[in-house]
Parts: C-alpha cells; structure tokens; sequence
C-alpha cells in the first residue's frame, strides 16, 4: 500500500544569477617555447608537467616516444592531455580521461553484450568489447574436460546477455582484441547488488579489487575499468555458501535462489545507497576512488548526520569536497595516478 | 452512369456542408449539444467483421455508425536483426486516407497526429500480447482509417485486437476501449465528430483487458478536477465492458460459422467422393 | 545504451517495494534542481533547468498570427485557436539511446504532442487578455522550442517545469495598432525595452507533468526517476497539474503491462499533492529572483 500519508520530503529548488557564477581566472603563461629538457630526471617527474596536444616535449632525439606522444618537424610533441610519464629514456603521456585500455592481468567488471560461437561479447566501457571464451570459464560442478557441441548449445544457461561478471584480463591478441577468463573461484557471476559506472581513470591499480567493508558490512568490488558493484556482505555470502553447496551437489540441475537468500534488510539498503552515493561524490570530483576515500566520505556524512539520499545536493557534495581536500595530502593522491600503494 | 453518380456526390457534399455550418452556429451560440438519436451514455452502432484481407495474417473491419476502419496484422515474422532475441518487436501504423475526412487535410506521407496516434494505439495494445513467446519476430499492424467520424482511436483499438486474435497470436486478454467527451457537466460516451471538436471539452481514452481488469491506455486532456476525471474514467471502465461483450460475441459468431462452412465443405467432398 | 541484468532489476524493485531506492530516497522524493531564467537573450522567454544530470533548454519565441477565414470550417478554427506551438530535440549528444536518427525523431514527436495536449485547454493562459493583438484577427503565437542537452531520467517533467519556467519569464512588447483609412491595420512596435507585457502572471494556471513510474508490484510507484529506475518500469503515467489541482493531462506510456483502476485513483491523488507542491515551492523561487 503507497504511504499517501508518508509527508512529501522538501523539494529543493535553487536560481542560478548571473552574477553567482565564477569568474575565469586567466592563468599566467609560463614559458611556452620548447623547454630544453637536459635537467635532472628527479625534476621531470617532480614536476608533474601538464600537457595539452600540441605541446611540445623535447628535441626528437632526445627521447623515445611512448604512448600518447608523436614526432614532428623535429619535435617530441604530446597528443592527449594528460601527466608526463617517464621511466629512463622512454616518455609518455597518461591521459586524465580516456576509454579503458586494459592490460594482462587488470581485474574488471563487465557486462555481457551479446553471445557468439564458443564465446560471450563482454562490454568493459573499452575500445572494443572484450571477450570471454567458453573455455576460460569453470564449467557448474567444478570439472575439467574439455567443451562439448552440447556445452556450447547450453551457453544461455551460464551467463546471458545484460549479465554482470566479475573477471581478469588474460591476455591481448596480436589484433588487438583482448580475452579474459573467470578461471577463479571468487570471479563469475554477480548478482542481487548495484552497479555503478565512473571513469576508469580514477581506478588504482592494487593488490585486492575486492573490498569488504566491515564497517558499514557492505561488499564493493571496483573494477579497473571503472565498473564499480556494490553488494550486502551477508546476503552474498549466504548467496555464495548456497552457489556452491549446489555446485558440489546437484550441479547438472538449474540453480534457482531460494526467496529468503534474496533479501536484504532496509537498513543494509541505506548502508549501500550511502556508499554508492559516496563514490559517485569521489567520482564527480574527480578524486581517486579506492576504499580509503570511500570510507572517509562514508564517515564524513555520518558525522555531518546526513541521510543517504542527503549525499545527492549539490551543497552537501561541496562541503564535503572541501573538507577532503584539507585532509594531508597522502591521501589525497590526485595527480599520482599511476603510483601502486601498498594496500592491507 | 457515371455523371448521375457525380452529381449525386456533390449534392450531398453541399448537404454536408450546410449541416456542418448549421452546427457550427450553433456550436458558436451554446455549447449544450443535442445529441440526436441516443442519450449520453449510448453507443452508435457497431458492425465488425474479422478475416477479410486474404494476404493478411489476420484482419479486422470495424464500422461506428459512419465511422470506418480496416486493421490487418502481419506475424509474427522473421526479422533480421539479433537485438529482438528476448521477445518479438511491436509495431504499430496508423494512416488516415485522404478522403478520410472533409475537413482535414492528410497527405500521404506521415505527419505528427498519425505518429503520436500510432504511439498511443501501441501503447494500449502491447500489454496485451504475449511477446515473449515470439523471440527474433516482428508483429506489424496496419490500420487504414477510410472515413473520420469520430471516436477513431476506439474503432482502431478494437478493429486491432479482433485482428490479433483473427491472426492466431498469442495473447493475455482481447483489448477494449472506450472514449468520451467531456463538457462543463455532461459526459458524452462514443463521441461523432462534431462533438470531438467542441472548444473547450476534454477528451479521454480507455483501453482496458477486462478479464485481467487490467488499464493498458488512458490518455486525458483537458481541464478538469479530480472527481470529474475519476468519475469519467469510471464510466469509460464500463463502457470498455460493453465493448468486450461486442467483440466476444463477434468472434465467437465467426468462428462458428467458420466451422460450419468447414464441415459443410466436408460433407460436399465426402459426396463427392461417393 | 544503458542496458541492466535481471538481478539488477529484482534489486531496485525490492527497494522501491521497501520505499528504499538504489540512492537512498523514498519514492516520493524529487532530486535536487537548479534553474536559470533569462540565459537567452534573443529569446522572449528562456530558462534552463538541471535535475541531477538531466540538463534541459528551452526559448520561447513570439510571433504574430493573422487569422484569415473568420468562417472557417472546424479543424482550421482549431489550428487557429493553437497559441503554442512545441518543438522538441533531444541532441544525439544527449544520451547513447539517441543515436538512431528514426527512434530519436519519433520520440521527439512523442514529447511534443504530449506537451501540446497539456497545454490544449483554453484556459492554460488568459489569451484575451495577454496574447490578444486584435481580437478575431491578430493574436500572438508563442513558438516554444525545447532541447535536451542531457538526459538522467525523468525528462517530461523536466521540460514541463522548465517551460512555465520559460513562460515566466517571457516579455511581450507592446504594440499600438493603427487602422488606416482602407482598413489596412499597420503595427507599432515599441522599440523601448522598458514598455513590454510580462507573462509573470499569465502563467498561474500553466500546468506542470508528474511522471508516475510503476515499478515491482502494482502498488508501488515512484517519481523522478533515474536513467537506471526507467530500464525497470512495468508501466508510466504521465498527469499535468496546475497549481488549482485540476487535472490538465493524463497519459500512459511505455508500458509492457496494464494499470488496475485502483492503482491509476492513487497515483492520481498522489500526483495532485506532489504537483501543487512543486509549483508553489518554484514559483516561490522565481519571485525571490526575478
């Protein structure tokens, strides 16, 4: 029964003026012309150089040209915007927003687009879509053999089309199209959780992809490539004990979820809409998501006694924005986006 | 012949246009309308006949009074595209003709009121088919309004469901649709022409699947307070009833005598076999 | 195109059936919206409205109607009596659902006629007394063009607030008309930006779109949804209200499965309350800037 009687919340309404809107500040030139760059390799990289395409690097000679670089007219010249990289002779431009690129080894979330002979089209928000071969998943019952006619005629029984899984890149072809395998016991099918897109550029690279968060007991898996899932720690696990209970028993069988390994009580539903909406916060202000930001976000709102949905007005986002921002700066790895921490 | 037929037309044009500029005075003096041979809440007569387009997979024509419509179903049929693999791709056209209506002017390609009234029949009668059963198909239903006298959209919905059933495709339930008019305290079931195009009147659209009590269209517009649009929409619920039992019995009378010719065709082969 | 997994979809219809939504709001609360008036300036009336990330433009252009045949048959007296005209256009850049150039056409047809019937009624705005040149013969025509710059969720309601927004703000200049001795009728425009009409109180019976989104069991339904809640509808009622409670519009759409008449009586009365909320909460709003 709709709650009618439930009071309508406060609709917010806010008017721009025109004369609330930001000036353009005009950012002095440094100097433009092409910066010998015969200085210490320590200064490069200390520097942190910005760069926009079209702006030049270094005389040609110089340096080998990595990714997101070019030649011309003599010229080491940059073609993204984006940090200088550099590891001895070899300079690169990283890009502050681009499609995924993935690389042996990422581990993402990916969302089936279509099923093909012997193989299922996954979408990674890359270039292309990658691909998962029937033979880089583990067959229900856990059995090595190798894949029948019959396997690839009951393929919709395993994952089908709009289906989430949880995967590693395995390798890249020599055409550019890449593979990747659930070859793993934690890796497979997700479900009964939320999903949520970011950037990919925003995603660390580290020793663990997925997080449980005893604190708010929520379940967070971020993907490399920016597919983020988001879960109740004890309804998957119940889900988990019973996937596999099933696996060692009556594999051969359908798997149906019982109702009650479904649920998820109201208040583990507010816990996830408070992390989701944290890291949509982290990702509009284009902080590095990983589970250090995300709990600091979480703990900030809490202290601030805002309910989840709060975490949504553009007020709240701001003040929240700023107070990480006063937080020293270890944390607030921004511009090192390509460094590998050490994570518990 | 021929020039005894065309004076006939024109003579009875000018009688149509004199009739039309009489009520529109009168339109113009009051907006109380007399309706002339039924009360408000009575239906014009319907005449339905399904299976009469032989290329089609099924077919329906439905006449309100003056009104005429004819809707044919292609499907479900192949399609090519892989996208349509969960369940079968509905489409639905409607064409006015261009002799459909004195007053408007129809071109032969689409314009806007076709489309959005194309959307709006869709909209009524996808609830009803059991798409699911039909992966990588295609339904099409054609509707031809051959003459434009009111209440368009209920002959096009019926004349579509009769068809869909005629084409032997899976549903949940037939569908039904009422329309009416609603003036400062009158409301008018099964509007003619003139009175769709009162100034100051709001029109609403039924479309119901009364086995399911299911709603699967109501389309409304116009100004009016909450107790009139409830009572309205009321009272077009159970002139959708009244519809239904139409339509049910006409296709029980087809099917039937579509037997009975099958098993007279019988009897004739088996004598002709002795 | 945003596409979502069947668990995905049992997830946020267990939320919503536990007034619990993937974002943490309960079903019947709006996001957040800015809006601007004015941002146009050749334009006679402009606003631009953000909810979340659904960002919509819309112009209001004035333009002179002469109305010819004074004894017109029926449908032209009705096209004469149209004072607005819609167009809308949602930009391909607005979302990856809008790359089909005939589904985006279509569609774009769609929200234009259903903004047409909101505003059919006569008494949408007082035309004798704000958009009357010369009665029987001139009146002005507001041709109202909407763009969809990008699109989360709930776009009707969006375009229908940001159009009276529009309305609001939209300035008519005043004019003298001058018969001549043959009855030709010769127009002065004043050229003072100072000596116009403002539409600020034309617009108090101008209704608004509630989209009602019926997700999960019969019972349950939400507003303001996002691109995610829209993949999973059952079935969406879309109903004009103006600030007197009075019904303008009603209309279903995309929907795979029917109403019950219970349900349709309850997002009604729920529409009613939440609509006339909104109008008074923005016209407030708009008065506070003018």
């Amino acid at each position: 029964m709709n709650e009618t009687n439930n009071p309508i919340s406060e609709i917010n309404i806010e008017i721009f003026s025109p004369q609330k809107r930001l000036k353009l500040r005009h950012i002095e030139k440094k100097n433009e012309n092409e910066m010998e760059v015969d200085t210490d390799q320590d200064e490069i990289y200390k520097s942190r150089r910005l760069m926009i395409p079209g702006q030049s690097i270094a005389k040609e000679g110089e340096y080998l040209k990595g990714h997101g670089t070019f030649h011309f007219d003599g010229n080491l010249i940059a073609s993204v915007c984006g940090n200088i990289e550099r590891v001895n002779k070899l300079v690169s431009v990283r890009a502050f927003k681009s499609r995924y690129n993935g690389e042996i080894g990422d581990i993402i979330v990916g969302r089936i687009t279509e099923i093909q002979g012997k193989r299922w089209k996954v979408d990674v928000n890359a270039r292309q879509d990658y691909f998962l071969m029937l033979s880089a998943i583990n067959l229900p019952g856990g059995i090595q053999r190798r894949r029948t006619s019959s396997d690839e005629l009951q393929m919709r029984n395993l994952f089908v089309e709009n289906d989430l899984v949880y995967a590693e890149v395995q390798q890249i072809m020599g055409d550019g199209s890449v593979a990747i395998h659930t070859r793993n016991l934690k890796y497979g099918k997700l479900q009964n959780g939320c999903f949520l897109k970011v950037p990919s550029n925003l995603m660390k690279r580290s020793k663990m992809h997925f997080h449980s968060l005893d604190e708010c007991g929520v379940d967070v898996i971020l993907g490399l490539n920016g597919y983020i899932w988001i879960a109740d720690t004890e309804q998957q696990r119940k889900q988990q004990a019973f996937i596999q209970k099933h696996e060692r028993e009556n594999f051969d069988q359908p798997l149906v979820l019982p109702e009650d390994h479904k649920e998820i009580t109201k208040e583990s539903r507010e816990r996830i809409a408070r992390i989701k909406n944290s890291i949509s916060l982290l990702a509009e202000g284009f902080m590095v998501i990983h589970p250090k930001s995300i709990m600091q976000v979480y703990k900030q709102s809490i202290k601030m006694a805002l309910s989840a949905k709060d975490l949504l007005h553009p007020e709240y986002i701001r003040q929240i924005t700023t107070y990480l921002s006063t937080l020293p700066l270890e944390n607030d790895s921004n511009l090192d986006m390509h460094e590998y921490p050490e994570e518990q | 012949m021929r020039g005894s037929f065309r004076l006939f037309y024109i003579q009875k044009k000018k009688e149509q246009q004199k009739n039309e500029q009489n009520e529109n005075k009168n339109n113009n003096n009051s907006i109380d309308i007399q309706r002339n041979n039924r009360s408000d809440e009575q239906f014009r007569q319907i005449f339905l006949k399904s299976g009469i387009v032989s290329q089609a997979s099924g077919s329906c024509y439905i006449e309100i009074e003056k009104t005429k419509v004819l809707c044919s179903v292609h499907g479900p049929r192949a399609s090519h595209k892989t996208e349509e693999f969960v369940a079968a791709k509905f489409n639905c056209e409607l064409k006015y003709t261009t002799f459909s209506s004195s007053v408007d002017k129809y071109d032969y390609t689409e314009n806007n009121k076709e489309k959005d009234q194309s959307l709006i029949i869709r909209e009524a009668l996808i609830g009803s088919v059991r798409l699911e059963k039909y992966p990588k198909t295609v339904i099409d239903i054609y509707i031809l309004v051959l003459n434009d006298d009111g209440n368009v959209m209920v002959a096009s919905i019926t004349a579509a469901s009769m068809a869909l059933a005629d084409a032997g495709v899976e549903m949940y339930d037939m569908v039904a649709s009422c329309s009416s008019v609603c003036t400062k305290d009158r409301i008018l079931l099964d509007p003619s022409y003139q009175e769709e195009s009162l100034p100051n009147t709001t029109n609403i659209l039924v479309a119901k699947m009364p086995a399911l009590n299911q709603v699967t269209q109501l389309v409304q517009s116009g100004d009016l307070s909450y107790n009139t649009v409830i009572e309205a929409v009321d009272l077009n619920i159970d002139g959708c009833d009244k519809i239904y039992s139409i339509m049910k019995q006409n296709l029980i009378d087809s099917l039937e005598k579509q037997l009975k010719d099958k098993d007279n065709n019988n009897n004739n082969n088996n004598m002709d076999i002795k | 195109m945003q596409k979502i997994s069947n668990t995905e979809i049992y997830f946020i219809e267990n939320g919503i059936n536990s007034n619990l939504r993937a974002d943490g709001r309960s079903r019947n609360d709006y996001r957040h919206f800015s809006l601007e008036t004015g941002e146009i300036i050749h334009a006679s009336g402009s606003a631009r409205l953000k909810i979340s990330d659904t960002e919509v433009l819309v112009g209001v252009k004035a333009e002179i109607k002469e109305i010819k045949n004074a004894q017109s048959n029926n449908d032209k007296q009705q096209e004469d009596l149209k004072r607005f005209i819609f167009t809308v256009d949602c930009c391909q850049s607005a979302s990856s659902e809008f790359t089909e150039q005939k589904r985006l056409d279509q569609y774009n047809i769609e929200l234009a006629k259903q903004l047409e019937r909101l505003y059919s009624h006569p008494s949408v705005v007082d035309v004798d007394k704000y958009l009357t040149i010369v009665p029987g013969k001139f009146y002005w025509n507001l041709c109202i063009d909407a763009m969809v710059l990008d699109s989360d969720g709930n776009l009707l309601d969006a375009l229908s607030i940001a159009i009276r927004a529009a309305l609001y703000n939209t300035v008519l200049p005043k004019i003298k008309v001058i018969t001549s001795e043959y009855q030709e009728i010769t127009f002065e425009v004043s050229e003072d930006p100072e000596d116009v009409i403002s539409l600020k109180d034309a617009i108090e019976n101008v209704p608004i779109f509630i989209t009602l989104n019926q997700i999960g069991s019969q019972s349950s339904f939400i507003i303001d949804s996002t691109l995610q809640e829209e993949l999973c509808i059952n079935s969406k009622l879309c109903i004009g209200i103006n600030q007197k409670s009075m019904i303008c519009s009603i209309q279903k759409s995309s929907g795979m499965e029917g109403l019950e008449p219970q349900t349709i009586i309850q997002m009604i009365k729920s529409a009613k309350q939440i609509g006339v909320q909104i109008i008074s909460t923005m016209d407030k709003a708009l008065k506070l800037n003018p």
